[in-house]
């Protein structure tokens, strides 16, 4: 396939697994790990595509959408890293964190079209005067294409213009430039960890954080193990606040 | 159907009608701003149920206004409030008299509701999920991320099928239920409690920091990790966790933490001081 054609294809993918972040469903074809798996199948390469985007997944495990606030796009950023390291021969483990920045880029477009959109909100308030429905149906299809175009633009332009500079840089990589993305790449999911840390803890509940790290890190646990052990404790935790409650309500008598 | 007070027939709300608010509020966050949030999703949703409720051009146009008001909440739960305010709006188009509660409720139910879903679903649920699917992943194996897909998208669209006709019937009694039962710090809790043991979890098997250090002691070398292993496996990735805990406990932001991951990455793979 020519160039043209293959950034056709991959815009087109990350087109729409982007358009599952904020277009339609949360279904999320828009994580990492799926992300990347899909542009290793589209790409005759599933092997890579699994494992960069389930390293890009554990990066951004713990970064979540609350609020107001944008997270990094690691959408685009596992579309482009996996097609690039499939197409320019990039290894995977420097494809990993070579994503964030993509994904801070593409955060930052996210930003410019929830600032667009604002402009959507005064045309439906327009359409509102006039009761016309139809017009705020044909508002809300817009910004939903718009979050398509989001993955399809930077994707075509990063393919486009990217595989062969890629390609060129990969042929002169000196081997710190690897060993130094190797390290940043292991140590980046800790920062999401971390992150999902400080939203969840207090102090009263550390000891559930310590009894997890110690059935993995001592007692080899795997995840799905703990994490029954963590679904009993929960329910656990949950009658104590309601003997507690009622131990109230009967002082309170 | 009933007749209203200025003597206009209304119709009821079928389950029909649900169904297509089903749809349409899969849509919920495609027009997402930052002036009013998912308002615009919010009024798509509602689309069907304004058409069949308010023939009068006026009374439609008060409609559309009312749900342009700003609305923001985690996206499922768009669902079960949506089914409150439908149950509110067809009261309204019968009475008339409960325009202004209509926004109140909403307001009321999406600060909680987001809560509920912030811990539960994008604090616990996903990040376990997704961290089953790509241990799956990383061994190679191709049943991660369809594990993944599935078993969220069952909940998924479950939750936001059933929660819709939950909330239509509930009504404005969710509202006071949610104040008598404490049910977001429960469910705050709960979560958290789950999602700190898969967090401690993650911890140790998927943060990737070793040590290259060895020591010569007389003709024997001692390798650093080694021992750091025998004393504690994943010492390395605890402590470089909660560094970053600390950091962002004093207001650092995560980018710039990005930035000074690269640069201690930099500095200590040049010494082989990680590797």
């Amino acid at each position: 396939m020519s160039l043209i054609g293959t950034a056709l294809l991959v815009a087109l993918v990350a087109g729409i697994l982007e358009w599952d972040i904020y277009g339609w469903g949360h279904t999320m074809i828009s994580r990492p790990l799926v992300a990347g798996t899909v542009m290793g199948l589209v790409l005759g390469d599933v092997k890579t595509g699994l494992f960069i985007g389930a390293s890009i997944e554990m990066i951004y495990l713990g970064v979540i959408p609350v609020g107001a606030a944008i997270p990094p796009d690691a959408t685009s950023a596992t579309a482009i890293a996996t097609a690039l390291a499939i197409l320019s021969g990039l290894d995977s483990k420097v494809a990993v964190p070579l994503a964030i920045p993509v994904a801070m880029v593409a955060q930052m477009l996210q930003m410019l079209i929830w600032t667009i959109n604002s402009g959507l909100m005064h045309k439906a308030d327009q359409y509102a005067v006039k009761g016309d429905l139809k017009g705020t149906d044909r508002l809300q299809y817009l910004g939903s294409f718009l979050f398509f175009l989001q993955g399809f633009v930077p994707a075509f332009l990063a393919i486009f213009f990217g595989v062969d500079a890629v390609k060129a840089m990969v042929e002169r990589m000196p081997h710190w430039i690897t060993n130094w993305l190797t390290v940043a790449g292991g140590m980046l999911p800790a920062l999401g960890f971390a992150m999902l840390y400080v939203m969840m803890s207090n102090k009263k509940l550390l000891p559930y954080f310590v009894l997890g790290f110690t059935l993995a890190a001592f007692f080899k646990g795997s995840l799905l193990g703990v994490a029954l052990i963590g679904l009993a404790l929960a329910f656990i935790h949950i009658n104590m606040l309601n003997e507690k409650s009622k131990v109230k309500e009967f002082e309170e008598i | 159907m009933t007749i209203n007070n200025s003597g206009a027939t209304v119709q009821k709300v079928t389950k029909d009608d649900l169904k297509k608010v089903f749809w349409r509020s899969l849509f919920d966050m495609a027009s997402i701003n930052y002036e009013r949030f998912q308002a615009l999703g919010f009024l798509f949703s509602m689309t069907p149920i304004i058409k069949k409720l308010y023939s009068d051009d006026e009374q439609r146009q008060r409609a559309m206004k009312r749900h342009l008001e700003m609305y923001n909440s985690h996206p499922w739960m768009m669902n079960p409030i949506l089914g409150v305010t439908i149950a509110l709006e067809e009261q309204n188009a019968k009475t008339g008299s409960v325009e202004e509660t209509i926004n109140n409720v909403k307001v009321g139910l999406m600060g909680p509701f987001a809560g509920i879903g912030d811990s539960l679903i994008w604090g616990t649920l996903r990040p376990l999920l997704a961290g089953i699917g790509a241990a799956f992943a990383l061994q190679g194996s191709i049943l991660g991320p369809i594990i993944f897909l599935l078993a969220w998208n069952i909940i998924n669209f479950s939750f936001r099928w059933y929660s819709l006709p939950y909330g239509y019937n509930a009504g404005i009694r969710i509202l006071k239920d949610i104040k008598e039962t404490n049910i977001v710090q429960k469910i705050a809790e709960g979560s958290s409690v789950l999602g700190l043991m898969v967090l401690g979890v993650l911890v140790a098997q998927w943060v990737n920091v070793k040590t290259g250090l060895a020591l010569t002691v007389g003709d024997k070398v001692l390798k650093v990790q080694e021992m750091l292993d025998g004393i504690m496996p994943s010492m390395l990735p605890l402590i470089t966790t909660f560094v970053l805990v600390w950091f962002l406990r004093k207001g650092v932001t995560p980018n710039k933490l990005i930035i000074g991951i690269f640069v201690v990455a930099l500095v200590l793979s040049l010494f082989k001081i990680l590797i």
